[in-house]
């Protein structure tokens, strides 16, 4: 379970979230919606424990962050990154192997077990028989993936994903949601993703967050939140919601 | 199939492992066959002969040891620096470590201090510049990289000047010594207990952390959310690469070159896993610097020539053979 106790966030001059209360779930996908700028990332960041809230608390199974040491923590919530930037190339399989390290002590080394769990994610991702490629020769899609499947062999609960469809095919895009939503609804997994495609979120997320520029964050279900009123004024650009049999499809304006 | 590729992969690091093994064992056996007195290999098992026994056990033997502990420290020094930078262009000196020794040995050279103030000195140079590097770079309690490669560079140039004026000031006398001692001189190196012991416990030390120091690569965020304890980490590497750069400084002097292009070169042989890159480079670099320091003191003989000479006369072409390779590879 994920819980956020009177949150507060501000970076530079920008209020991400004030006195902001949430829970998140296992069973629950949530759509982080909002504007370039309106701090998704500073607050995936913030739940990450990879930035300090100005005030209140982040919750991890009823465990303050600071509380948890980096790998336990490791093993319950991973966070995929906007960009990733490796220095020094490796080969794909190694690259995504590092999401064993939270499971492995400083002594072991990794297992035929970790590397069938990696080789899985690979494939998941549509990576496989590629494991030996350098990662300095990858398209940013794949790239992309590979980040995704590093996060699922890494394996955690919660998984908190900025932009994860950034850069992927409309295959690969339905694709990687579908692997995040197939482990949510499984009732063991907690996600939240920063999402731009309102149709895809209608379609995978059953929560959406909305932030407003002005430090305002809203919560609820995707059904009363996902409506052209509240799209419209969370982008400030008119956007409709064309209801079909198959459920609503939204078109920009 | 897909399973034997990690067996096979692990067989050929160890392969390589050993190839560079063999070639430090054969670094140091040239090195004491090679000098003004010739020895042959079996000189090597006569117990005996009192005068190629003194040659070999009293001065060459120390003399290859310290070359080699000298050159293994500064390869898993640049190594280290390069994660921790996250820059391919790091080297052990970058932070101004070398550049702090560099200023006490010279000073201590021309105050005419006792001989052992030299070491002495160049190692409490080089670690009061690295206590104000990372005080300077940590006052805020922010740690990027750039603030510490700047707060280095910056300190770095600073010595840098402090070295040009006292060469200008230099009474004749000294100056042969003092550009000697900057250009990298193992011919008074006698530390072989120090200089291999500290790379030992160095790469052991590293060595634990090498599966950290691959996620450190990606960059902060990444780590910390893989599992890595990045401040303590890096507290860990800047102490102890620039502690290994102090020793190797204080025993060889500023012996370019090695903590440069040795990790590259290897990274480019067996790859960027840290628990691989890391032994092989103390092994590749302590063996690039006992051939460098043999040809030193053979080449010109009996005049010595200063080994940063030679480190970047054999390693510039041969990384740049390297370069060249991997290109091609990946085009």
């Amino acid at each position: 379970m994920l819980e956020v106790k009177s949150l507060t966030v501000s970076v530079a001059s920008q209020q991400v979230c004030n006195n902001f209360n949430f829970i998140a779930r296992p069973g629950e996908f949530w759509a982080v919606l909002g504007r370039n700028g309106s701090g998704k990332t500073t607050l995936l960041h913030t739940l990450a424990g990879l930035r300090k809230a100005n005030a209140g608390q982040v919750l991890v199974d009823n465990k303050p962050l600071s509380a948890w040491p980096r790998r336990a923590l490791a093993q319950q919530l991973g966070i995929l990154l906007q960009d990733s930037e490796d220095v020094f190339p490796s080969p794909l399989l190694e690259s995504a192997l590092a999401g064993r390290h939270a499971h492995l002590n400083r002594w072991q080394e990794e297992s035929a077990e970790d590397l069938n769990i990696t080789r899985q994610a690979l494939k998941e991702m549509e990576l496989n028989g590629r494991e030996n490629l350098s990662t300095h020769v990858l398209s940013g899609g794949e790239r992309r993936r590979l980040a995704l499947a590093t996060l699922f062999t890494q394996s955690p609960n919660i998984m908190l994903l900025d932009e994860p469809i950034n850069h992927l095919d409309v295959h690969h895009q339905v694709r990687a949601l579908e692997s995040v939503a197939r482990r949510v609804h499984d009732g063991t997994h907690i996600a939240l993703a920063v999402l731009h495609d309102l149709n895809l979120a209608a379609r995978f997320c059953n929560r959406i967050m909305m932030l407003h520029d002005d430090g305002n964050i809203l919560t609820g279900p995707t059904e009363a939140l996902l409506t052209s009123e509240q799209l419209s004024q969370l982008y400030r650009h008119p956007i409709h919601a064309v209801k079909t049999a198959h459920g609503a499809y939204y078109v920009m304006g | 199939m897909a399973h034997d590729f990690t067996a096979v992969k692990v067989l050929s690091r160890w392969l390589i492992l050993l190839a560079f093994a063999g070639l430090a064992v054969g670094s140091i056996a040239a090195a004491l066959l090679a000098g003004s007195v010739d020895l042959v290999w079996q000189d090597l098992f006569v117990a005996d002969r009192t005068q190629s026994n003194a040659i070999l056990f009293q001065l060459r033997l120390p003399r290859a040891l310290t070359a080699f502990g000298c050159g293994a420290l500064l390869a898993l020094s640049g190594a280290l620096m390069q994660v921790l930078l996250r820059n391919p262009l790091a080297d052990p000196y970058i932070l101004g470590v070398s550049g702090g020794g560099a200023v006490a040995a010279l000073g201590a050279t021309m105050l005419s201090l006792a001989s052992w103030w030299i070491p002495v000195g160049a190692f409490i140079g080089a670690s009061l510049s690295t206590l104000l590097v990372f005080l300077l770079a940590h006052r805020q309690g922010v740690w990027s990289a750039e603030r510490l490669l700047l707060t280095g560079v910056t300190l770095a140039s600073g010595w840098g000047a402090a070295i040009s004026f006292m060469l200008s000031i230099a009474p004749d006398r000294d100056l042969r010594g003092m550009i000697f001692w900057l250009m990298g001189d193992l011919s008074h190196g006698d530390s072989p207990t120090l200089a291999c012991g500290a790379a030992l416990v160095g790469l052991i030390v590293a060595r634990l952390h090498a599966r950290e120091l691959n996620l450190l690569g990606r960059g902060e965020a990444a780590a910390a959310s893989l599992g890595v304890e990045t401040r303590r980490l890096r507290n860990i590497i800047f102490i102890l690469g620039a502690g290994m750069t102090a020793i190797a400084v204080s025993v060889g002097g500023a012996i370019g070159f090695v903590g440069l292009v040795i990790p590259h070169a290897v990274r480019m042989v067996i790859g960027s896993d840290h628990r691989w890159l890391l032994p092989v480079s103390a092994l590749a670099g302590g063996a690039l610097l006992v051939l460098a320091d043999t040809v030193a003191r053979t080449a010109a003989a009996p005049q010595q020539l200063p080994v940063g000479v030679i480190t970047a006369l054999i390693g510039v072409p041969l990384f740049l053979f390297l370069l060249q390779r991997s290109y091609r590879r990946a085009c």
